[in-house]
């Protein structure tokens, strides 16, 4: 499903006088369909760098990430173009990163709805099945016409989390996707992550919480000093 | 996939140019003026794609040239060198830079495949002329000749950007900012444009207007699957508009990639400049 090879990122600061700062290097490793990757390590290690260079928000300084698209076919997405990234951005590839950013006052459902009507679905059939994804990740259908902006931090990560898993993409990037959610929500949440490698997807994950990683992680890459060590869960 | 708009090399001179600048202006490291006879690059050798149904950011501070490249794609202004093509999505169609046509031609094209929305109202709107009498004027360029349907398509419009229909024909100078903005929309939309070009339209308007008109372009975005070029100095706007964005200053193109890249990641001494300046 995905080939990471030799995998490096440095950031080039101006405003520093173009001082040059290692986000990693040498990382390289392969995913199976419907395999789950930890990535552990210190805070700093470049975990997600990692996650950000695979997805494209990053250009990494060298290595490659090969893509087994089911569009596009075989593709190195660190040398794939701008298009190309979008298409498998498109319903093959998600991201759910630590902060939700969303067009204020767009109520809950709409948001995670959104992705859906983009495929093409009819908006009501989208509405409904967005709906039921947040009742089942705990968000009470009272709060679906509000916006996430005014939610907790807990109930904005589970809209997150909702919005990047609807279109049930083939690859998903997970980046402290439990981080600010209490223990039931938690397991809600890798439930539904366990439903969808059941199904195929394949999974790179950042846990700060080591329970969920071992709840969840076939193998674990643990990043020190900026390169890499593998293992077990 | 073939881009629907096609730009190289497009320049914009303001002034007569000299041997130290011609033929694109002074070099992007002595900034956009030429010292020895005063000329000013509005634009200098901008190359962009926009693909179908795509939203291409355009991001710089105030001077950059974002305006100028918006007007230029226009046809407001003449460019000095360039070449533009809007591909019409047929295959055989004959490829043809729109610059060197007839301003006859151009007229035409702006008319059938374009639509604006400017910062300022008053450039896009006649604000003594009644809403529907706005779009009426749109579609009467783009061709349309039959009135019951001009007021039918007005109507409708003006019901998809949230401006009661019962309003139609009052003129936009009754309305306030963020309607008059719909309007604006309303009637860069009417004859179903390949390519929408926003410059700074939610510039100056409060939070919440903001909020509501960027919502509706995104709804009529994925809706009509138009291509947009967004212009915004406003970071946040491009983040929630665009998949890809390029970075302007001193009319030339300093960087560009996918929004998150270019906001995340950004590259160019400029661009980090820009991005490390967001509040």
């Amino acid at each position: 499903m995905l080939e990471v090879r030799n995998l490096s990122k440095t950031f080039v600061i101006h405003i520093l006088g173009g001082k040059s700062i290692e986000g990693f290097r040498g990382v390289s490793f392969r995913l199976c369909p419907g395999e789950f990757l930890g990535l552990t390590g210190r805070s700093g290690s470049g975990k997600s760098s990692v996650l950000k260079c695979i997805y494209g928000t990053y250009l990494p300084a060298s290595g490659e990430v090969w893509f087994a698209s089911e569009r596009l076919g075989r593709v190195d997405l660190a040398r794939a173009g701008e298009q190309a990234v979008l298409r498998v951005r498109d319903g093959e590839m998600g991201y759910v990163s630590q902060f939700l950013r969303v067009i204020p006052r767009i109520a809950a459902a709409d948001v995670v709805a959104e992705p859906l009507l983009r495929a093409g679905s009819e908006a009501g059939a989208a509405r409904r099945q967005a709906a039921a994804l947040l009742e089942r990740l705990r968000i009470p259908a009272r709060l679906h016409d509000a916006y996430p902006s005014t939610f907790s931090g807990g109930e904005q990560q589970r809209i997150n989390i909702a919005r990047a898993v609807i279109r049930k993409p083939r690859l998903l990037l997970l980046d402290e996707p439990t981080a600010s959610l209490d223990r039931e929500s938690q397991e809600t949440v890798i439930g539904i992550l366990r439903e969808l490698k059941e199904k195929g997807t394949s999974m790179i994950g950042i846990f700060h919480d080591r329970a969920a990683l071992e709840a969840i992680a076939d193998n674990v890459l643990e990043l020190a000093n900026g390169s890499m060590e593998h293992g077990r869960p | 996939m073939k881009p629907l708009l096609e730009i190289h090399g497009l320049t914009k001179l303001f002034g007569s140019g000299c041997g130290h600048c011609l033929p694109g202006g002074v070099s992007p490291e002595e900034g956009n003026r030429c010292g020895r006879c005063g000329t000013v690059v509005g634009c200098g050798d901008v190359s962009l794609m926009v693909y179908p149904g795509e939203v291409l950011g355009v991001v710089g501070e105030s001077g950059s040239g974002k305006s100028t490249l918006v007007r230029l794609i226009h046809f407001e202004l003449d460019a000095t060198a360039g070449e533009i093509y809007l591909n019409n999505g047929k295959e055989d169609a004959a490829r043809e830079n729109l610059l060197m046509q007839s301003p006859f031609r151009r007229r035409q094209i702006r008319s059938r495949h374009m639509g604006i929305v400017y910062q300022n109202p008053w450039l896009g709107l006649r604000m003594q002329v009644s809403s529907g009498g706005n779009i009426a004027e749109k579609l009467l360029a783009a061709g349309w000749r039959n009135v019951s349907e001009i007021r039918k398509r007005a109507a409708f419009l003006l019901e998809r950007t949230e401006i009661p229909v019962n309003r139609m024909d009052e003129p936009p100078a009754n309305f306030s900012g963020g309607m008059q903005q719909r309007v604006q929309i309303a009637k860069a939309l009417s004859n179903n444009p390949q390519v929408l070009l926003l410059d700074e339209v939610t510039t100056g308007l409060d939070l919440s207007v903001q909020a509501r008109v960027l919502d509706l372009i995104r709804n009529l975005q994925r809706e009509l699957a138009v291509a947009m070029i967004v212009v915004s100095h406003d970071l946040g706007v491009i983040r929630l508009l665009c998949q890809r964005t390029i970075v302007m200053r001193h009319g030339r193109v300093v960087e560009s990639g996918l929004t998150d890249q270019v906001l995340e990641d950004p590259r160019h001494e400029y661009t980090q400049l820009l991005v490390s300046s967001q509040l």
